[in-house]
């Protein structure tokens, strides 16, 4: 799996918080790559690490073992130059107190193009324009989240994490953020690795599904998704192959429950429990 | 917290309890802090009865204790403070009470009190020694007129911050208008009289000692220490101005732990009033 | 349209009733019984527009324009090196527990107790009331400062980094912005205590000032001059604090919309 156009390689990764008797393994050991232009979901067990995996590659944190790199440098304490990333808490990550436009320019300070150009491209790629003179905490849920997708795009990073960025919206504006990041992807052919508890959503997104276990975190499966594109909110997820896919994420997440599994307690708590339980 | 936290809280293995740590910690500051001025004040570059070391300093608040002066002037200082806030809030409670209850007094009476509030204390200090002559009272004047305003202010936002749901509720269950007063309005001020109160003790023991100095007649720690500083030596001001330090530090400290017990319920709601 | 000019024009009256009511009161009984250390509204005026708006030279040269400048200046150094220090303080997580009762202590001390340790140092003159002023306010800006910068979001600061954000942006960009409300909070406080050091330093030390005038009138018997002083203190506590709240309005306007989305 490891060739040259690897945007992200994760090798032996593991992390546990606190110390070896009463902390949390949170990631048992990890290894998969993400080839450029890939759109790479992520589905497991809330607890199993997940926003720990995307912080040890933003270089947030170092991890216990193992190695990360992005775009052939190795992550070592700094943070990478070619990653963005969108978080889900999007009224924490916008600045109150700067306006839409200003938000979006703001890691664009160091880059050598035109700025305004480039936030403009931005906006306009999420459909935001005629709202850059507002202020986040003036839009709703929604706009807040393509307001920190545009941040992202504007960035123009190698690799784009998101980690559950949909999770606290309303079904429909979701399923509209859901087709926004697969235009972005096939529009800046933007490399993606996203984050989700929602197996619909993880299947209807991506090439390929990576599932992991319950904590201690291992790579239960790879999914590859062989959905046609363009994607369609109905059409595609009424495709036998689409149904197939998710029973079969389903099946990997579900098993991670029965009791006789020695891999640990049950998935995750009733409130993170994903739409298909 | 952090790494100097976690390896004193072991130390050879043994949990000790965070507020000793915490303690432990807090001291070591001190103790830095003492040290720096040590080696200013151990340099000379003023006379030393005019900036005298810490150990000079503390040794010599340790024996102002024994002096029963000192304690009398503590105690008119505390005296003076105390009777002064405590009118106060006889005062302001009740009228920021009457004021935020209705929309129409609150408008009648907020220029009146934008207009006084910025007049500071001391600027009143003649006129309290020509009313009140001398003696402790032009004092509790000085702190009278600097508390009554943030508990006065405080009140009324906490009586106009009602939650209309919260009031429409208790009116859905039959609620007279005294007894929404009594058993919603009021609870819901309560936490926010206790800031202004907080508020107002944070500078009653300075206003109350600057009283003392200009209209006090030679009372209380202000005219202790005009005294002191007379005799053409600094240590007593310094060794007095520790210990009245540690009981300011004590009220507060206190003070904020009322609050703390008082507010626990909506501390992310609120915000101060001003002084 | 003429409901609303109607309206505000009430309001208005409402809001000024009071304050015309009192001060008619005050001058009636004032007039009538002639209290001897009370002086009629009207007195006052004219003392203000004889001796402090005009004349030669008028008091807002000699008394006024040295008060201001000592508080304006001892509140801006007070404001740049509250906001400095609590900054390094407040972005130094480790060091908190050792920093923190010290601070509380010094913020405890009475600036007015420590006054004759500040005339013997630094004389009489402007310099000390400067120092001390700065010196007796600089604690609650420092405070607010330290809490403020402590609670930004951790989520701000790593989204700083994540982008690449150098270490001064991220501290003008995010920690700043984002302690702001707080900050702005000490400096408020700062300032009303700003005021009552400046009368304090200038009645106990000086040969000019508002403070001074007010105990010059005072020990003069120049009631109506003690009456002036007194109510200039509160015209240029009002102004001082208006416009603060003007510069916070501006500043802060993100904050109370955002505050009131949330709600
Ligand atoms: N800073 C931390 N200190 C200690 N434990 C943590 C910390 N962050 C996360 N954890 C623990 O690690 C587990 C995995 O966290 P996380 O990576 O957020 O999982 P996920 O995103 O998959 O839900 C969580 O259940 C939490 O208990
Ligand atoms: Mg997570």
């Amino acid at each position: 799996m490891r060739d040259e156009e690897s945007v992200l390689e994760v090798r032996g990764l593991g992390h546990r918080y606190g110390d070896a008797t009463s902390g949390h393994h949170a990631i048992g050991s990890l290894d998969f790559a993400v080839r450029s232009g890939e759109f790479v979901s992520i589905v497991g067990p809330s607890g199993s690490g997940k926003t720990t995996l995307l912080r040890i590659v933003t270089g947030l944190m170092r991890p216990g073992q193992g190695s990360v790199e992005v775009a052939g440098r190795p992550v070592s304490g700094g943070v990478p130059e070619d990653v963005a990333v969108v978080f889900q808490d999007y009224s924490r990550s916008l600045f109150a107190w700067m306006s839409v436009r200003r938000n979006v320019a703001f890691p664009l300070r160091n880059a050598r193009c035109s700025r305004d150009e480039r936030t403009a491209e931005s906006l306009a790629a999420v459909g935001l324009t005629d709202f850059a003179g507002r202020y986040p905490w003036q839009l709703s849920g929604g706009m807040q989240q393509r307001v920190a997708i545009a941040r992202a795009l504007a960035y123009r990073p190698k690799l784009l994490l998101m980690d559950e960025p949909f999770a606290s919206v309303d079904a429909q504006t979701r399923a509209d953020l859901e087709d926004l990041a697969l235009q972005v992807h096939e529009r800046f052919g933007t490399t993606i690795l996203f984050v989700t508890h929602d197996i619909d959503e993880s299947v209807y997104l991506s090439d390929r599904v990576l599932v992991l276990s319950s904590p201690p975190a291992r790579l239960l499966a790879d999914v590859q998704v062989d959905l046609p594109r363009p994607r369609d909110q109905l059409a595609t997820r009424q495709l036998p192959e689409f149904v197939r896919l998710r029973a079969e994420v389903a099946g990997l997440l579900l098993r991670q429950r029965d009791p006789r599994d020695e891999t640990g307690p049950a998935v995750g708590s009733a409130e993170e429990m994903p739409a298909w339980a | 917290m952090g790494v100097a936290a976690s390896r004193l809280g072991g130390l050879d293995g043994v949990r000790l309890a965070r507020p000793v740590v915490r303690t432990a910690q807090g001291l070591v500051g001190g103790i830095a802090f003492c040290a720096l001025w040590q080696l200013l004040a151990d340099r000379h570059f003023v006379l030393a009865v005019y900036f005298p070391t810490a150990t000079t300093t503390l040794r010599s608040s340790f024996f102002l204790l024994g002096h029963r002066d000192f304690w009398v002037a503590i105690r008119d200082t505390l005296h003076a403070m105390l009777e002064g806030l405590a009118i106060s809030i006889l005062i302001a409670v009740p009228a920021g009470v009457a004021v935020g209850r209705s929309d129409h007094v609150y408008r009648i009476t907020r220029t009146v009190i934008e207009l006084l509030r910025p007049i500071s204390a001391v600027a009143l200090a003649p006129l309290a020694i020509l009313v009140f002559k001398t003696g402790i009272k032009p004092t509790i004047f000085l702190v009278v007129w600097t508390s009554v305003w943030p508990i006065l202010v405080n009140t009324i936002y906490g009586m106009r911050d009602l939650d209309p749901v919260a009031y429409d509720t208790a009116r859905s269950f039959g609620f007279g208008r005294l007894a929404i007063l009594f058993r919603v309005a009021l609870p819901n001020a309560a936490s926010y009289v206790v800031t202004g109160v907080r508020i107002a003790i944070s500078i009653a023991l300075a206003v109350a000692i600057a009283g003392e100095i200009v209209a006090g007649g030679g009372q209380g720690i202000g005219g202790w220490i005009g005294k002191e500083s007379a005799s053409g030596s600094l240590v007593p001001v310094y060794a007095a101005a520790v210990i009245v330090g540690a009981i300011g530090y004590l009220i507060n400290r206190l003070l904020e732990l009322v609050e703390q017990r008082a507010l626990h319920w909506h501390e992310s709601l609120r915000t101060e009033h001003g002084r | 349209m003429t409901h609303r000019v109607a309206g505000i024009a009430l309001r208005s009256l409402e809001s000024l009733i009071l304050v015309v009511v009192l001060v008619g009161l005050w001058q009636w009984y004032t007039a009538a019984h002639h209290p001897l250390y009370f002086t009629p509204p009207g007195d006052i005026w004219r003392t203000i527009r004889e001796h402090w708006l005009s004349g030669q030279p008028s008091k807002l040269r000699t008394a006024v324009e040295p008060s201001l400048r000592r508080v304006l200046l001892g509140w801006l150094i007070a404001a740049v090196v509250g906001v400095a220090v609590g900054v390094a303080i407040g972005a130094t997580r480790w060091l908190a527990p050792y920093v923190d009762p010290l601070v509380h202590f010094l913020r405890s001390l009475p600036p007015p107790a420590i006054l004759p340790v500040f005339l013997v140092l630094f004389g009489i003159g402007d310099r000390m009331k400067i120092i001390f002023i700065a010196f007796g306010i600089v604690w609650p800006i420092l405070l607010n400062t330290i809490r403020g910068v402590r609670s930004v979001p951790v989520l701000q600061l790593e989204t700083g980094r994540v982008f690449g954000v150098g270490p001064l942006r991220r501290l003008f960009q995010i920690v700043l912005p984002a302690a702001a409300p707080q900050i702005f909070a000490g400096l408020r406080i700062a300032l009303s205590l700003a005021l009552v050091l400046m009368v304090i330093s200038e009645m106990v030390a000086a040969s000019g000032g508002i403070g001074f005038e007010i105990l010059q009138g005072q020990a003069a018997f120049d009631f109506p001059g003690m009456w002036a002083g007194i109510v200039v203190v509160g015209v240029v506590g009002l102004l001082l604090n208006g416009v603060l709240s003007l510069v916070e309005g501006r500043v802060l306007g993100w904050h109370r919309g955002a505050r009131a989305a949330a709600q």
